[in-house]
């Protein structure tokens, strides 16, 4: 009991200290920039497409986007995008259900996201560490209630910049488009943003693993941007070996253990398979936090 | 806390050992269903699958190549009739026709889909362009409702007679456009009377157009007349 609360307490801390970063404000309204940028191309788009088609029936097309939203929906084309979007085995019949906006801001969501919690967790107990700050916080509890409770303060930064970015989305798709039912995409944009962060958890873990091996914020950033760049090679190379064999059984578990193989896992319609890849989401998380701190355990501090 | 390596291990190696067996029997079938993917697209002996599917014109490549096959020996089909030296257009180079490759059903889908979206957006122009007031889109789209209900009633009737008949004549056709105008001049009063004067006179002509918001269930049952006998009207 005393460890759940240790951990909690160094979360609240975590998320406290990060929100009070000038940097990680700016990096949070990078984060909502990005998000209102996609939203912005997705509204551009979708108001170059009805202005052809608007053209084309000899009806007026309009400054804001949305009338033809259903049509859009009804085509092939569409649908074998957001298939291709959210990866094979989808049933994007029932993802279409969501409103677009929604889906599309799931996407950002998913690409960003990591990114905002690389940066932030891979700097977070280095910069303890490097400023000796973490001798004190030693005083009061362990190394490893410090190590989760950041983790778990990783999930807290990742739901505020989630909650951030579904309002910077919301928000614009109700004010630049119309036919968006505001519950629905709220709905979704929660649904979705909740998703992303989840997904996002093993790429904290990731970071503060860099953030144990590395005494310095900044090398771990840059250790753990190249191991971030290098999944989805180390997957595809994997993917390339999977068979019957078994370096090829092998191989095709060690893909388990890639983060970036989950995505299609997170548009999953169906619970029990979306529940099976947030579990695998969060043992990662761990699974790559213990890298680090197997090393931070037996630090000299 | 000790137990937490011994803890990590132990989640690994369950991934591992529990993912072992299922893992391994879905990259079998994954195995079998490649295998039975590439007997499937492999060619029958002789081509005979694609010539099959090229007659039926199933596939429009090979349409296209038979027609470029054809137009590569014009000397064997037939002598041409064009005298030396003609200045006629040589359309050789000219893209070959595709053959129409859409159902009765699939066009009319498309023209359903097509006639929903201009309605949808010719509202949506109307609103934006008139800033109207809920109760007036209200009124706007229980008026276009009731234009399409009248008419799906006058295409239906319509039709009916005609498919019965085997034909139509030029009075029932006029008769026809004259019932069906009716309708849409009843329309374009209430919505004269659902929107705003000055709004009706500042928006563009098309948004408050009765004709913008034909919906495409009145015309579904166009698609019966294939095979009537109609007059040819200028001739």
């Amino acid at each position: 009991m005393r460890f759940a609360a240790d951990v909690w307490w160094v979360a609240v801390y975590e998320l406290g200290e990060a929100v009070r970063t000038r940097l990680f404000q700016l990096v949070l309204l990078a984060y909502a920039g990005g998000i209102a940028f996609s939203t912005w191309l997705f509204v551009k788009a979708l108001s170059n497409a009805e202005e052809v088609a608007a053209g084309t029936l000899g009806v007026p097309s309009t400054a804001r986007p949305g009338a033809m939203m259903g049509t859009f929906l009804e085509n092939p084309d569409l649908a074998r995008v957001v298939g291709q979007m959210a990866g094979g085995g989808t049933d994007v019949t029932e993802l279409l259900k969501e409103p677009l906006l929604g889906l599309w801001t799931g996407v950002a969501t998913m690409a960003l996201l990591p990114l905002v919690l690389v940066f932030s967790a891979s700097g977070s107990i280095a910069s303890e560490v490097k400023s000796r700050s973490v001798r004190y916080l030693l005083c009061r509890t362990g190394r490893l209630q410090i190590g989760l409770g950041k983790l778990a303060g990783q999930l807290l930064i990742a739901l505020v910049a989630a909650v951030i970015g579904g309002l910077v989305a919301w928000g614009m798709g109700m004010t630049m488009m119309v036919g968006n039912p505001p519950l629905g995409l709220a709905l979704s944009l929660v649904e979705r943003t909740a998703r992303a962060a989840v997904w996002a958890l093993p790429f904290a873990g990731l970071g503060l693993a860099a953030s144990q091996w590395i005494p310095s914020p900044n090398g771990a950033r840059v250790v753990v941007a190249g191991l971030v760049g290098a999944m989805p090679i180390a997957a595809y190379w994997l993917d390339l070996h999977v068979g019957l064999s078994l370096p090829g059984r092998l191989a095709d578990l060690a893909g388990l253990f890639i983060a970036t193989t989950a995505w299609s896992d997170f548009w999953a319609t169906d619970l029990p398979t979306f529940g099976a890849a947030a579990a695998r989401s969060v043992v990662l998380a761990v699974v790559y936090y213990s890298l680090g701190h197997a090393v931070f355990a037996r630090r000299d501090l | 806390m000790k137990p937490f390596f011994p803890a990590v291990i132990a989640l690994v190696a369950g991934i591992v050992l529990g993912a072992w067996q299922p893992r391994g029997e879905l990259l079998a079938m994954r195995t079998e269903l490649d295998a039975l993917k590439a007997t499937a697209a492999r060619p029958c002996r002789g081509g005979a699958a694609d010539s099959i599917r090229s007659i039926l014109r199933a596939d429009a490549p090979n349409f296209e190549a038979a027609v470029e096959g054809k137009r590569s020996r014009p000397a064997d089909d037939a002598p041409s009739t064009e005298p030396p030296g003609s200045d006629a257009p040589d359309d050789a180079d000219a893209p070959p026709v595709a053959p129409p490759t859409e159902t009765p059903e699939q066009m009319r889908d498309a023209m359903n889909t097509a006639l929903d979206a201009r309605r949808a957006q010719a509202l949506a122009a109307l609103v934006e362009q008139g800033g109207l007031e809920d109760d007036e889109v209200a009124a706007v789209t229980d008026a276009m409702d009731q234009m399409n209900r009248e008419l799906k009633v006058e295409v239906d009737a319509f039709v009916d007679a005609a498919v019965a008949a085997g034909e139509v004549d030029r009075r029932d056709i006029m008769d026809f456009a004259a019932e069906s105008l009716d309708i849409v001049i009843a329309a374009d009063d209430r919505m004269r009377k659902a929107v705003p004067d000055d709004v009706y006179a500042e928006v563009d002509e098309a948004a408050v157009d009765p004709f913008s918001y034909v919906s495409g269930d009145v015309l579904a049952s166009l698609m019966k007349m294939e095979g009537v006998t109609a007059p040819t009207f200028g001739e």
